[in-house]
């Protein structure tokens, strides 16, 4: 089990004495080698889960655990590569430093870095401008220089949120590349997507969030038997749960 | 510590590749022009103009890094999420602030280097061009000490600046109380020295001055220009527990920002 999400709650203030559920009693566990596909509607909670992973907020309640190491403790991100949804980096480094950076960070042998860097960078089609600042690079340039420092160092597992986002369709053909490369290589890719194509064409597993409940978790293939491919399952699925648990705020609207 | 240094690199080249390194020899040229001009205006009093300008403009200059440039670093980071791209690596939280801090004392260092050679040679050409004019005791030692001071005093405030980028992450707010506490460090002890000993002001009014000078730091302590434009006799001890001072300060500004950091979300 590389990942392992047991129970977690994410509760924010709403008002003076409110509280909104962002995650509500989330269970999940991914097996190595896997690609896992995290879909659901704007404001579902997926973005709130991977940033309890990556230990940039904490959970109310539950525990989460990389590679059987607690989310909090930094050791955990060895063996993580993160690509958020918006990639910004320091203006004024180049693509080299960035990514040498990363691979320093992540405590990759020295020696294997500057090979590394330009082999990933020659894959994402970026190698030509390694030496440039990052300042002129354009949105989808930025975004593919976020997917290279996230696996840079060859981690375990991968976490993208929205990898696909801002990429042309050359763009998006790389990454889906490069996630199927790293499951080759026997890697875990675990993403977020709206792009539900990417999601079908890449994905072992899925998870559907809706208003932080995970509504299924399975086979791709599995979700779309009963419908007419994964759009409609999805929304099947997001439509049936607003209507069985939601009727009240539906009503209301 | 590996760590700390790769972060204090990355944010060291992003600061001085910001234009900030034309800014400041500009600075400095015009100081050289400026120190030049003026001590001919006032004959050539060494003391009066050249090295209190010279060592005024270390200030001035190491100021403007922290407040234009390193507090504009730092609150990026929160604003735009490039510190995503720090914490998602192995890197602990008080890693990261550490690294930070490294990075901009290495921009207040370049600019204080830079500034107090530049202010080094404008004495140093005005002693050769008018040695009338060089006070009996000027020393060169107490000029190098008084950089080194200016050099704490302003790696106070970057502490203090990166504090307060800490708990408001709003680079405004972040900059006035920067702003704020600086002048109040620069004049508090002033202010508690006028009020000894007087009856007229009410005790409220002094017991929040008193809380102030323990709160903010003294900086009017590490200010040594009149001692070294006049070469007047420094007393080694009381040097010492004011650099004893400023460190303890500095770190006790640390612990406070990584106390922080360490409880704060990142969403």
């Amino acid at each position: 089990m590389l990942i392992r999400i047991d129970e977690i709650s994410k509760t924010y203030s709403k008002g003076i004495k409110g509280r909104k559920p962002a995650v509500d009693k989330l269970t999940l566990e991914i097996e190595k080698g896997e690609i896992f596909g995290f879909l659901g509607p704007n404001g579902a909670g997926k973005s709130t889960v991977i940033k309890i992973l990556m230990n940039f907020i904490r959970p109310s309640s539950g525990s989460a655990f990389i590679d059987s190491v607690a989310v909090d403790d930094p050791l955990a991100r060895v063996a993580v590569g993160y690509l958020p949804e918006n990639p910004f980096f320091y203006d004024h480094l180049t693509a080299e430093e960035i990514l040498f950076f990363g691979a320093s960070a992540s405590r990759m042998n020295k020696a294997q870095i500057a090979d590394r860097i330009d082999a990933l960078l020659e894959q994402l089609k970026l190698f030509h401008v390694k030496k440039q600042p990052l300042r002129t690079y354009s949105k989808g340039m930025v975004q593919r220089i976020g997917l290279a420092l996230s696996v840079v160092h060859n981690p375990k597992i991968c976490i993208l949120d929205e990898p696909m986002s801002g990429l042309d369709p050359l763009g998006r053909r790389l990454v889906a590349d490069l996630i199927l490369n790293m499951k080759n290589n026997g890697q875990t890719v675990f993403f977020s997507s709206h792009i539900l194509s990417d999601i079908e064409k890449l994905c072992d597993r899925v998870g559907v969030l809706n208003r932080g409940r995970l509504l299924y978790c399975g086979s791709v293939g599995e979700l779309v038997s009963e419908s007419d491919g994964l759009e409609r399952a999805f929304i099947q699925c997001i439509e049936k749960d607003e209507r069985d648990c939601h009727g009240s705020d539906l009503a209301a609207r | 510590m590996g760590q700390i240094w790769l972060l204090g690199k990355i944010t060291f080249k992003e600061g001085i590749r910001n234009r900030i390194l034309i800014g400041i020899l500009f600075f400095a040229i015009l100081l050289t022009v400026l120190n030049l001009v003026f001590a001919k205006m006032f004959t050539y009093d060494l003391s009066k103009v050249s090295v209190d300008l010279g060592l005024s403009m270390v200030s001035i200059a190491g100021l403007a890094v922290i407040f234009f440039m390193g507090i504009n670093l730092l609150t990026r980071d929160f604003e735009k999420r490039t510190i995503y791209m720090v914490i998602s690596r192995p890197i602990a939280r008080w890693q990261y602030v550490l690294g930070k801090f490294l990075g901009l004392m290495l921009m207040v260092a370049t600019s204080v280097a830079t500034i107090s050679c530049f202010a080094a040679g404008c004495v140093k050409t005005i002693a050769i061009y008018a040695p009338a004019y060089v006070p009996p005791n000027y020393s060169w030692t107490i000029f190098w000490l008084s950089v080194c001071f200016a050099f704490i005093s302003l790696l106070i405030v970057t502490a203090l600046a990166q504090f307060f980028t800490c708990v408001t992450t709003s680079s405004y707010l972040a900059l006035l109380l920067t702003a704020s506490s600086y002048f109040i460090g620069q004049n508090v002890e002033m202010v508690r020295k006028m009020l000894a000993g007087k009856d007229e002001f009410s005790s409220l009014f002094i017991f929040v001055v008193r809380i102030a000078t323990w709160i903010f730091p003294n900086l009017s302590a590490f200010d040594i220009k009149t001692a070294a434009a006049y070469g007047l006799p420094m007393e080694v001890t009381s040097m010492g527990w004011v650099a004893v001072y400023g460190i303890s300060y500095l770190f006790i500004i640390l612990i406070l920002t990584v106390f922080i950091f360490q409880r704060r979300e990142l969403g």
